[in-house]
């Protein structure tokens, strides 16, 4: 096995404390936006767990994991949840519909994928060898979808997070939360630009991104969270959110 | 007895920070510019301007 493919299991252990944390806010506040990220992380966890697994052993189930949770529908997820954090608004509600159903065609879409099983090479990380194992025809049927989700959730959690970040700075208040969403964007940048790289056929990228995401989004969720002195106790669950 | 000044200075930037000042607003440009082309990137592969 080599270096590029023991960052996997770095990040499923990141994103399994991440996915368990917010859940638990959402279990503790019950807000929309806390359950949409809890599950975007999960499929970003299911992910880098899928990529872990394919670095000990062939299994085509994993593989149509991979791609339909780590390259198609978790940035999407993702994004929604900070829709819902953002814009308080009925529509968001329409729009979380139209989320769910096209996840459901992209996964009718990534199971009707032609998979070649004998085009598996053990020791290559899959994010360089995927485009041997999917049939070109399935993956420009899936480009779509990934490109469309892909976008959408970048747009959503980065310009959000930019959004919110600037908001606090221009007016000088919540440094921790200036710092945080700072710390997401660059995170979701990261493997916001490992992925289209690796759609150019530089896979070997897509490791190092989604590790250095993990741990960014983690930590700037942290700092975005984190209490502060003048807070009521009640308002100090909800820091977590803004 | 909660000590207010101390509070109101940790939700507060700090005065005169080259954090604050200088290297948020740059990191905010550079991964808004960053952002934008991401999606152009995208967009030109939507649109078939760009073969992958």
């Amino acid at each position: 096995m080599s270096v590029i493919e023991i960052l996997p299991f770095i990040s499923t252990v990141i994103m399994l404390i991440f996915t368990v944390d917010v859940f638990k806010r959402y279990l503790v506040r019950r807000a929309p936006h806390f359950l949409f990220w809890g599950i975007g992380l999960a499929m970003f966890g299911l992910g880098s767990f899928a990529e872990a697994y394919l670095a000990l052993s062939w299994s085509r189930a994993v593989l149509v994991i991979w791609f339909l949770f780590g390259a198609i529908l978790n940035p999407a997820w993702i994004g929604m949840g900070t829709l819902y954090l953002l814009v308080r608004k009925r529509w968001v509600h329409v729009v979380s519909g139209i989320l769910i159903l096209a996840s459901l065609v992209s996964t009718v879409l990534m199971l009707s994928a032609s998979i070649n099983d004998n085009g598996f090479h053990l020791g290559t990380p899959i994010s360089q060898q995927y485009q041997a194992i999917i049939s070109t025809a399935s993956l420009n049927l899936l480009l779509i979808p990934t490109i469309l989700f892909g976008t959408t959730g970048l747009i959503l959690l980065v310009g959000g997070a930019l959004y919110s970040a600037f908001l606090f700075w221009r007016k000088r208040v919540l440094p921790n939360r200036v710092i945080g969403n700072v710390l997401i964007a660059a995170g979701a940048l990261s493997v916001g630009s490992a992925s289209e790289l690796t759609h150019l056929g530089y896979g070997q990228l897509l490791y190092v991104g989604e590790l250095v995401a993990a741990v960014l989004m983690y930590i700037g969720f942290r700092f975005a969270a984190q209490p502060q002195p003048d807070e009521a106790p009640q308002a100090v669950v909800a820091a977590a959110a803004d | 007895m909660r000590d207010d000044s101390s509070a109101n200075k940790k939700s507060h930037m700090p005065e005169n920070s080259l954090m604050f000042e200088k290297v948020v607003p740059v990191l905010l440009i550079l991964l808004g510019a960053l952002t934008i082309a991401l999606i152009l990137f995208a967009a030109a592969v939507l649109l078939g301007v760009l073969h992958l």
